[in-house]
């Protein structure tokens, strides 16, 4: 296992603060860094001024946030499930979030506030629903924190089950907002969007953090949890909940971004990090780092269309993890 | 001291109670065992004292101090426990894996102080694992990461230890060990459970041994006082004698084979 060293934290904060610079100066209307830096300060012309401030700023943020949320969110739930494949989207919350979209698209609601609101809700409604059935599931058997991921699955289909149904006989209009979601993207970024996923991911991501070694003891397995002290079932609850909320505001504010709740812990992992405090950090560091890249390439690899970004994440996070089982095994 | 009072202890669903009354010490400075069939509620008797099984009759307490009375971090500050099964899904450096034992003294936030480094350094040593702190628990051969596991409870400075089937998987000289381990712990002022099925090493290592049957005490005291063939015929239902052992005298148990028929 590699050493972790200080110095990577430097590494990560100057990657992320790097490849915003570079989202925000490149696309149909190239700017110079400078140029940039100097439109950031509002000078310069009120044309870049405009496209730095008003455009991409906030989508790349809004890119950076997302990547962040999921990244933190894989992070805390791999630990506290012990399951190296886990991911927030396996617990249903992305399902239950496309479900609240496609409610509010068929009820005809068209503001982007009561869309991302009811998607959050939709999110959020699907994972105590989760709970629940785990909690049904744990009656007879002592409830593994392990029944919850699979509760969640479970959720997660009967709500895909439910939009495909919906959408079969759906306006072509509500099909194009369902798929949104299902492909994900941030070009829809506005600043009360960021401010409000930001809100979310710094409110819910402290608090995992702040629940971080909880989770490495979690990580031991939960006779040995318990043995230390810790109730597994509430301890595990918490951070399911916790990892939901982060899912749940990145879905609401940028749709479906696969692989990288996947994929980004583990590269944090590959840098030596194993205790969840600097790991959940690091995961949000580098998911951030990843988003902003991936979004680079889906608004400027086929310009002037605009490619999901949920299907760019998962052609890097794809390969990437081949690469990763093939080291393990 | 733990006590084990008239302890019951059912799961939801089972026709039979796993533990049907069991009343038993583990004094401090003595090694006690905990012996019997499989399925004869050894481990439910330790999951019941962690809390992960409902105790529904009779009371478990630890100096005095009724168990379900404990806060679990108060529980887990009294006795130290080494489960049955525990695989580290991502690799740790032994020293921070140790380090967790020191989770009940240090809460979400404490920073580890001298004292919990120094618990840290001297869990190492006891466990004899000290040259491997530096190393991946995933590069451990079998015999070192239960040593590891040991450590990681000592570091935990608790007054009781209590461990379940540490010696699985271990060859003779590493089963050995950490019997001899076990019991300088137990000489050194700790109150040690051990759950084994090792009946011929408990014999020599133990004070008492407890030999559980279908959740019930079928017999327990010194090692001459439980290793009886009738008793042990009975209980494990299969034909055996016992011998000594040429070096200390302790009672050995030989399963026989059955005879053949024709």
């Amino acid at each position: 296992m590699k050493r972790f060293h200080r110095w990577y934290w430097l590494l990560m904060v100057v990657a992320l603060l790097a490849v915003l610079l570079i989202a925000v100066a490149k696309g149909a209307v190239s700017l110079s860094i400078a140029a940039v830096i100097d439109a950031l300060r509002g000078h310069g012309d009120a044309t870049g001024v405009a496209i730095v401030r008003d455009l991409r700023l906030p989508r790349a943020l809004l890119g950076a946030l997302v990547g962040a949320g999921l990244g933190a969110s894989g992070a805390a739930l791999q630990g506290a499930l012990r399951n190296p494949l886990s991911e927030p989207y396996l617990l249903g919350v992305s399902g239950g979030a496309a479900v609240g979209a496609v409610i509010a698209f068929a009820l005809g609601i068209s503001s982007d506030g009561a869309i991302t609101l009811a998607a959050f809700l939709g999110g959020i409604g699907a994972v105590f629903v989760a709970l629940a059935v785990a909690r049904v599931g744990g009656r007879r058997v002592r409830a593994d924190v392990r029944t919850l991921l699979i509760a969640g699955v479970i959720v997660g289909a009967f709500a895909n089950a439910a939009i495909m149904v919906a959408l079969a006989s759906a306006e072509p209009n509500t099909v194009r907002g369902a798929l949104w979601w299902m492909m994900g993207s941030a070009a829809d970024a506005t600043w009360t969007r960021v401010t409000w996923l930001a809100v979310s991911i710094f409110a819910a991501g402290g608090t995992l953090i702040y629940f971080a070694r909880e989770i490495d003891v979690l990580s031991l397995g939960e006779e040995t949890a318990a043995s230390l002290g810790v109730d597994a079932e509430r301890s595990g609850r918490r951070v399911f909940l916790l990892a939901a909320l982060l899912a749940a505001a990145t879905v609401a504010a940028a749709g479906l971004i696969g692989f990288v709740g996947l994929v980004v812990p583990h590269i944090a992992r590959r840098f030596g990090l194993r205790a969840h405090r600097p790991l959940i950090v690091a995961s949000g560091l580098i998911g951030a780092t990843l988003v902003v890249v991936a979004d680079l390439a889906a608004r400027t690899v086929a310009a002037p269309a605009d490619l999901p970004l949920g299907a760019i994440t998962a052609l890097i996070g794809v390969p990437f993890f081949l690469v990763q089982l093939r080291k393990a095994a | 001291m733990i006590t084990f009072s008239d302890v019951v202890v059912r799961y939801a669903g089972a026709a039979t109670n796993a533990v049907d009354g069991v009343t038993f010490d583990v004094p401090t400075g003595k090694l006690t065992a905990l012996a019997g069939p499989n399925g004869s509620g050894k481990s439910s008797i330790v999951r019941a004292l962690i809390r992960r099984a409902e105790v529904a009759a009779g009371v478990i307490a630890i100096d005095g101090r009724q168990v379900k009375s404990l806060s679990l971090s108060e529980l887990a500050l009294s006795v130290a426990v080494v489960p049955q099964r525990e695989d580290a899904t991502f690799p740790l450096r032994v020293n921070d894996y140790v380090a967790l034992g020191r989770y009940p003294h240090l809460g979400l936030w404490k920073s580890p102080a001298l004292m919990d480094e120094s618990a840290v350094r001297e869990a190492l040593v006891q466990a004899d694992v000290a040259a491997l702190a530096d190393r991946d628990t995933d590069a451990l051969s079998g015999g070192e990461w239960q040593r590891v596991r040991i450590a990681r409870a000592l570091a935990q400075k608790a007054p009781a230890l209590v461990l379940d089937e540490p010696t699985t998987f271990l060859d003779v000289a590493h089963e050995m060990a950490v019997f001899e381990l076990l019991h300088s712990l137990a000489r050194s002022g700790l109150a040690v459970l051990l759950v084994s099925h090792q009946l011929n090493l408990v014999a020599r290592f133990a004070d008492t041994i407890v030999l559980l049957n279908e959740g019930r005490i079928a017999t327990s005291g010194s090692a001459d006082e439980v290793m009886r063939a009738d008793t042990l015929e009975s209980i494990y239902g299969w034909p055996v004698v016992i011998s000594r052992d040429p070096a200390v005298g302790a009672p050995a148990l030989v399963p026989l084979r059955r005879p053949r028929t024709l």
